[in-house]
């Protein structure tokens, strides 16, 4: 084992060319997506793709780790940002930084073999999930929020690995039409507004989100986890199963949101390639 | 051009569970797995199981020479089904070992008869012939009726943990 690996040495023997090989996308560099490509350099992904469409601003630096006022005033995509601190950490292994919208690069995605989104909207996170389950692609979904008014917050949020056939972001009741629906009827109005996002509960959601990666291809406790759904009370410092995961386990559920008829692409015809 | 393989967790089991049950005659079972595909990054192609239709148990000819040999009603129902949606189609059976599996010349052979015919029915392949192990597994596809077989680099596995099989050119 390479002398940088070595005090994650627990991970198993083979653990180093596992996760060498394993191929992880990281959707949306800012808060959340920093945090999760650094430590995916440093468990050693060997091989990391980047995709986010937009440049370092001033009101990032709160939050997107390794971004310096340099970047702002160069105006320097956020994925560049990722390939300089991705490369930094782990020279050995491959990143690529995209600038673009992920689904402008449906065909560099689905050869991914876990795909991390940490992005704001939930009708991107619907769409991601609905791409990841339609490519087998084990999705991580990292989300947070402040709540509350005047000086009584909350800061709330979630991680959620989402694998076919178990739980999804529905089935959670994270994403439903009448969400989706709000935050539509909010874009179109012009009332969006940008969601408050901080570095620390960031930190939690992302870091646990790179564990649930690393346990997949490299599960220490014994037996892989398919299925997660952690909800974070940032105000307690808890992070905690949620309720309606434990029951959708214990019920022995599978998901229904997705139908086996709409795997892969319908329209793939060998004869054409 | 380069092809990989992905079922879901649930598929795997139902595979595994199938091929793992007894059979009154034959020594071993068979079945077969349905995929769509979609092309993939740098030309590779990705097939994505969906569907697994096992052997009727009186589709199977008795003999004792072999591990398992099904008739014509067999072979129908799977293409019948390859045909209805218009899926690639992978012949499937098992080795009671861990580790990396390969076909014998026998499975070659008996899979080299038949698979290609899927064309006639379901033309936009590919389909192929997939083989388990209890931990591992090897797949390989025809692109085209009457050409040789390609061996797939990489199978994503979830049984009886999830695994990343690369196949060793």
């Amino acid at each position: 084992m390479s002398e940088q690996f070595i005090r994650q040495s627990f991970l198993g023997e083979g653990s180093e060319d596992v996760l060498f090989n394993t191929r992880v996308a990281i959707i949306g560099y800012g808060g959340g997506g920093s945090h999760a490509g650094q430590q995916s350099a440093h468990v050693g992904f060997g091989d990391i793709l980047v995709i986010d469409p937009d440049i370092v601003e001033e009101k990032n630096l709160n939050r997107l780790v390794g971004a310096t006022h340099d970047d702002v005033k160069n105006a320097t995509p956020k994925v560049e940002v990722a390939e300089r601190i991705i490369s930094g950490i782990f020279p050995k292994g491959s990143v690529s930084g995209i600038r673009a919208e992920w689904a402008s690069q449906i065909e560099r995605l689905r050869d991914r073999h876990i795909i991390i989104g940490c992005v704001d909207s939930f009708a991107e996170r619907a769409a991601l999930e609905r791409f990841s389950r339609r490519f087998l692609i084990p999705y991580i979904d990292i989300g947070m929020d402040v709540i509350g008014r005047e000086d009584r917050f909350q800061i709330v949020g979630q991680t959620v690995l989402s694998t076919p056939d178990h739980a999804c972001l529905r089935c959670l009741g994270i994403i439903d039409d009448e969400t989706l629906a709000r935050e539509e009827r909010a874009r179109q109005y012009g009332d969006a507004g940008s969601k408050p996002q901080v570095v620390w509960p960031n930190g939690v959601l992302a870091s646990t989100a790179v564990g649930l990666a690393v346990q997949l291809v490299t599960p220490w406790q014994g037996k892989t986890s398919l299925s997660a759904h952690l909800e974070y009370n940032g105000n307690r410092g808890t992070l905690v199963e949620s309720g309606r995961h434990r029951a959708f386990v214990a019920k022995r559920m599978t998901c229904s949101h997705y139908n086996p008829d709409e795997l892969g692409d319908p329209l793939y015809n060998i004869r054409q390639q | 051009m380069t092809y990989h393989l992905r079922a879901s967790p649930l598929l795997w089991r139902t595979i595994h569970d199938d091929l793992t049950r007894p059979h009154p005659h034959a020594h071993e079972r068979v079945g077969f797995a349905f995929a769509n595909a979609a092309r993939i990054a740098d030309g590779a192609v990705g097939l994505y199981l969906s569907h697994y239709r096992p052997v009727a148990d009186d589709h199977y000819i008795f003999e004792p020479h072999v591990g398992a040999l099904i008739n014509g009603d067999g072979l129908r129902d799977a293409m019948q089904f390859a045909y209805g949606k218009q899926l690639a189609a992978f012949h499937v059976h098992r080795h009671e070992h861990t580790g990396s599996p390969w076909f014998s010349k026998y499975d070659l052979d008996e899979s080299s008869k038949f698979m290609p015919d899927f064309f006639h029915v379901a033309p936009s392949g590919p389909h192929g012939a997939l083989l388990l192990s209890q931990d591992s597994a090897t797949a390989i596809v025809w692109t085209a009726k009457g050409a040789a077989p390609k061996l797939v680099q990489e199978l994503v596995l979830y049984e009886p943990t999830l695994a990343l099989v690369r196949a060793e050119a």
